[in-house]
C-alpha cells in the first residue's frame, strides 16, 4: 500500500481543488476509520493515502449530492480487504463455532453484563484486545453500525454485501464482543 | 412468555425493524424485566464501542496529504493522457496532414513502384524463353542456372534473379 498503482494523470484544476476540500474536510474521519479498521497505525496512514489517491483518480465518478463519507468508506473498506487478501492469499471471513445467534425461549439467564465489573482504564484495554479479535468484516461492520451509526442499507453499499449479511455480522460480531469481555474478565 | 432474541434487540437498537415490528419490542420491554436487561446490556455495549472510538481519536497526520501529492506529481502519465497531448491541434493539425496525404498519394507511389518491375520481368521471361525454344542452337539453349549466372555480371545477375525465381513458380503452359 502507500504507492499508486497505476500510473496517474497531471491534476486538472478542478481535480485538484476536489482533492484539496476531501482532505481538509474528510481526511481525518478516514483516518480514524481506517484505524478502526485495521487497528495500527501505520497500516491507518498507508490505507488513507491509498484512498485519497484512488479519489483523485476517481473524482469524477463521486455523485454530487451523495456521501463523500460512504463513497470514501467504501473505498477504504475494498481497499482494507485487497490488503489483506494480497497478505494473507485470502481474506478471512473468521465465524467462532460457539457464536451462534442467540435465541432463548424460556427462562433467560440474567442478562450477565461484565461490562459493569471492570475499572474504566481495564475495560478500554479489554474492549480494544476484543475488537482486534474479530475478523476484519465484523469489525468493519461494527464500526459502521455503532460508531459511525450507518444504518444497514449504507453498511451494505459500503460493504458491497446484502442487508442479511450485514445483520449476520453484527449480531455475531456484537456477541462476541461480549464474549470476549467475559473471558478476560474472567482471567484477571 | 416468549422473550425477544438478543439479535432482535440489537436489530432494533440500530433501527433496522419495521415500524410494526418495532412496536412490538417496545412495547415487550416495559412488560418483561429480562428483555429491559438485555436491551440495556446492548445499549450499554453500543456506548461503550462509541466511547472508545472517540477515546481512540487521531488527528490526520501532516504527511498523508505531503505524501498523497508526493505520489501523484512523481507519477508517470498515462497512455490516455499522453494520446491527449498528442491530439492537441498544435500536433494533431500537421499529423493529420501528413496521414492524408499518405492516404491519398499512397496508393500510387507504392502501386508503381512493386507492381511494374513484376510484370516487366514476367513478359520478358517468357519472350526469352520462346526465342530459346525456337533458336535449338542458340548461345544460351540448354544453360544451367549456375552457368547462366556465372557468364553474367553481377548487374545482369541481380536483374535476372528476380524473373528466376517468377520462372520456378509460374504455371506450365
Amino acid at each position: 500500500m502507500g504507492a499508486a498503482r497505476k500510473p496517474l494523470e497531471p491534476p486538472t484544476p478542478e481535480q485538484t481543488v476536489f482533492l484539496e476540500r476531501a482532505i481538509e474536510r474528510y481526511g481525518k474521519a478516514t483516518f480514524n476509520f481506517a484505524y478502526r479498521l485495521t487497528r495500527n497505525e501505520a497500516d491507518a496512514r498507508d490505507l488513507t493515502q491509498e484512498a485519497f489517491i484512488r479519489v483523485y483518480r476517481a473524482w469524477r465518478s463521486f455523485v454530487p449530492g451523495t456521501s463523500f463519507l460512504s463513497w470514501i468508506y467504501r473505498i477504504v473498506t475494498n481497499l482494507y480487504r485487497d490488503e489483506l487478501r494480497r497478505k494473507k492469499g485470502r481474506f478471512q471471513e473468521e465465524i467462532p463455532e460457539d457464536n451462534a445467534p442467540q435465541a432463548f425461549g424460556g427462562e433467560r439467564p440474567l442478562a450477565v453484563t461484565p461490562i459493569e465489573d471492570y475499572v474504566e482504564g481495564q475495560l478500554s484495554e479489554s474492549l480494544a484486545r476484543s475488537l482486534e479479535m474479530l475478523s476484519p468484516d465484523q469489525r468493519a461492520v461494527v464500526v459502521l453500525a455503532d460508531i459511525e451509526e450507518y444504518s444497514y442499507q449504507e453498511i451494505s453499499e459500503i460493504m458491497g454485501c446484502s442487508i442479511g449479511t450485514v445483520r449476520s455480522r453484527l449480531h455475531r460480531a456484537r456477541a462476541l464482543l461480549r464474549r470476549l469481555l467475559q473471558q478476560q474478565r474472567q482471567q484477571k | 412468555m416468549q422473550h425477544i432474541t438478543t439479535d432482535r434487540l440489537i436489530d432494533y437498537i440500530h433501527g433496522a425493524l419495521v415500524p410494526a415490528d418495532d412496536a412490538v419490542v417496545l412495547a415487550h420491554l416495559e412488560s418483561c424485566s429480562a428483555c429491559a436487561d438485555e436491551y440495556a446490556a446492548e445499549v450499554r455495549m453500543s456506548d461503550l464501542l462509541r466511547e472508545q472510538a472517540t477515546r481512540e481519536e487521531r488527528e490526520l497526520p501532516s504527511m498523508i496529504k505531503a505524501n498523497v501529492w508526493q505520489a501523484i506529481r512523481e507519477a508517470r502519465p498515462t497512455y490516455g493522457a499522453r494520446l491527449r497531448a498528442w491530439l492537441r491541434p498544435a500536433f494533431a493539425l500537421p499529423v493529420a496532414a501528413v496521414i492524408v496525404a499518405a492516404v491519398f498519394f499512397g496508393p500510387t507511389y507504392l502501386g508503381h513502384r512493386e507492381s511494374a518491375p513484376l510484370i516487366d520481368a514476367a513478359y520478358y521471361l517468357e519472350d526469352h524463353a520462346a526465342m530459346n525454344g525456337s533458336v535449338p542452337f542458340g548461345d544460351r539453349s540448354g544453360a544451367t542456372p549456375a552457368e547462366f549466372q556465372s557468364s553474367a555480371s553481377p548487374d545482369q545477375t541481380a536483374a535476372i534473379a528476380v524473373p528466376l525465381a517468377y520462372a520456378a513458380n509460374a504455371p506450365q503452359h
